[in-house]
């Protein structure tokens, strides 16, 4: 059973749809949630908590319903939210301490775990000051260390490192690396950059206005395409005129030029003897020939750059 | 209920490399292990976090476990709210026991004499209470907790009614101690003393229950502290204003109702009946004429603190986390 799956989970507010009929099945692991700033992640997170009603579907986490089990559910599970949530007048400690035994566990605990975890996230001599003297990088990590204050079986981090500085950055995500692969916790972290979330995870859910894009291990996502780029030092018409009487499909992408392969690979090395042969008869300069990779971006780009029938 | 419950698998989500205790010791000494270990101990349930937040709660209502400057009003207010029954015992240590009889400041009307400090406490720290909680948005912090929402405002309400129970009670117990030890002897003391401690009880938890319910639940409604402590003024203030018109311009029977229109007059009459005060030392000319059986301001209080709790648990079933 997954650790987390929704069916046809629908969060509609008046005029908005934040999730738009998302079926998603989680496996344990650092599991990245990314989308555009409103694409629906925070609603999303919220739901899993059980913070939030869904208008429609359902959600299961740990296998525990949402809208039943929310207080067993949220036993389970550490949330750090986007925005600040901090009392500026308590010092780390005192806080921490309190949200853990919120969270169930007895007042010695509580304080042996809050100290544990205050180091995990770095913060040492600062925690005995007021929270309201501390900076955004050490607030964030606060903000971490009271969602692992319990020991909970998943993580849910909603945009760690926001405003946060590249050092910080940095810093949040070796963190959140270390929690996901050292202490063996599922960490759900959503973020709306591409670059820093593949960096930690190992698998993908990318949503986009509510809707499920994808969700695969990350690997999946940039696999190889069925396009070969190649790259001519001019003549790229000629050599698509060229390549399109022969009967393949091919176009000019800017300094590229873009054939389709047979998804299936059977056609061998046809179009790659296709491009030489044309290459070598009309005498053009060669630079590169090589299949492409989806990259990340690939996603959440609406244009289809190549003509139907082709695209991966 | 707060048993052991412990986890559904028996082995660690954070696998291998740690071990709760996180040593082992050898005989050259022992070795630790700083890596992250798990949390294998009880997992209470929601009235032990309840209790938590009670607690951290009637600490936060008095400043304790913050900055110095959090404790100046709660207790520049308890120490004002004391000085009427110091007051009073040194005279009766200077004239006598004899001066009780004519010391206006006595169990029964603590109440009346000191309203405006207990007022005032409300009105300064209700907001405190709750307001942080949504100005610094650390109610999302509370929700994703293994409590329900009603348990937050529960606890809440919970914390502020044992504060000002604890205000309203302590310079009655410093009247009844100084009382007691100041009667030529303890027996004596206790005999002319005792009878006063239900109705003490009765109507500090009667005043703590009422302004607790008004203060908390006009204070949930807002994160910015300066509104809510205005609103709760003005409504002592207006109520107490419409009350004394009415009472001006109406005549006949409906006249003696207006005493169930003011938070001042409601809680008036309830201590007058628990303390079996005689009509004529009725220190509110509205309750005075009005002369309601008991019975009706005991039902007009349970009526506006429920009337409250309901609101209150409404607004915490739907603010934003």
């Amino acid at each position: 059973m997954p650790l987390i799956e929704t069916h046809e989970l629908t969060k509609r507010y008046p005029g908005v749809t934040a999730l738009d009929a998302l079926s998603v099945a989680i496996e344990p692991g650092i599991v990245g949630l990314v989308g555009a700033n409103g694409a629906g992640k925070s609603t999303l997170l919220k739901i899993l908590l059980g913070l939030l009603e869904p208008t429609g579907g359902s959600a299961e986490v740990l296998g525990m319903d949402t809208r039943h089990e929310g207080t067993r559910i949220r036993a389970a599970v550490g949330y750090m939210p986007e925005h600040d949530c901090l009392p500026p007048d308590l010092t780390a400690t005192d806080f921490v301490t309190h949200m853990g035994r919120m969270s169930g566990l007895p007042a010695a605990a509580s304080r042996e775990r809050t100290a544990d975890v205050l180091r995990h996230v770095g913060l040492y001599e600062e925690r005995y000051r007021q929270i309201g003297t501390y900076s955004t990088g050490m607030k964030q990590r606060v903000k971490l260390a009271q969602a692992l204050a319990h020991d909970p079986r998943v993580l849910f981090l909603d945009e760690p490192t926001n405003g946060l500085d590249p050092a910080g950055r940095e810093e949040m995500l070796e963190l959140v690396r270390r929690t996901g692969t050292e202490f063996g916790i599922t960490v759900i972290v959503s973020s709306h950059l591409l670059g820093e979330i593949e960096r930690v995870c190992d698998f993908l859910v990318a949503i986009d206005a509510g809707h499920l894009l994808r969700a695969a291990p990350l690997a999946s996502f940039t696999e190889l395409t069925n396009v070969l780029s190649v790259e001519v030092e001019e003549g790229s018409d000629e050599l698509v005129a060229a390549l399109v009487a022969g009967g393949f499909t091919a176009h000019v992408d800017g300094h590229l030029v873009l054939v389709a392969v047979d998804a299936s690979g059977s056609a061998g090395a046809a179009p790659y003897d296709a491009v030489r042969d044309a290459v070598a008869e009309m005498g053009l300069g060669l630079i590169r020939i090589e299949q492409r990779r989806h990259s990340l971006e690939d996603l959440f780009r609406d244009a289809v750059e190549l003509p139907a029938g082709t695209a991966a | 209920m707060s048993g052991p419950t412990g986890r559904d698998e028996a082995t660690t989500p954070g696998g291998g490399a740690t071990t709760p205790g996180g040593g082992a010791a050898g005989p050259g000494g022992a070795i630790y292990d700083i890596g992250y270990r798990g949390y294998e101990g009880p997992r209470l349930r929601r009235p032990q976090a309840v209790r938590t937040l009670v607690a951290h709660t009637v600490r936060g209502a008095y400043g304790i476990g913050r900055g110095g400057r959090s404790k100046v009003v709660p207790f520049g207010l308890l120490v004002l709210l004391l000085i009427p029954a110091i007051v009073s015992l040194g005279l009766s240590g200077l004239v006598g026991p004899a001066g009780q009889r004519f010391d206006p400041i006595r169990y029964e009307s603590y109440y009346s004499v000191t309203q405006t400090i207990l007022f005032l406490f409300i009105a300064a720290q209700a907001p405190e209470l709750v307001g942080p909680d949504q100005r610094n948005r650390v109610l999302p912090l509370y929700f994703s907790r293994p409590i329900l929402r009603s348990d937050y405002a529960f606890a809440k309400l919970l914390a502020l009614f044992v504060a000002l129970l604890l205000f309203t009670l302590a310079p009655q117990a410093l009247l009844f101690t100084g009382r007691v030890l100041q009667a030529s002897d303890i027996s004596t003391g206790l005999s002319a003393n005792l009878p006063d401690v239900l109705p003490i009880l009765a109507s500090a938890i009667a005043i703590s229950a009422l302004f607790a319910a008004l203060g908390l639940t006009i204070s949930a409604f807002t994160p910015r502290r300066a509104y809510a402590t205005a609103v709760i003024i003005g409504v002592f203030i207006a109520s107490n204003a419409i009350g004394g018109i009415l009472y001006a311009v109406l005549r006949g029977e409906a006249r003696r109702w207006v005493a169930l229109l003011s938070i001042d007059t409601i809680l008036t009459g309830l201590t007058s009946f628990l303390f079996s005060t005689p009509t004529a030392d009725i220190p509110s000319p509205i309750v005075k004429r009005a002369d309601l059986p008991g019975l009706v301001y005991i039902v007009a209080t349970l009526v506006v603190v429920l009337a409250m709790v309901g609101l209150l648990f409404r607004r915490y079933h739907t603010v934003e986390a």
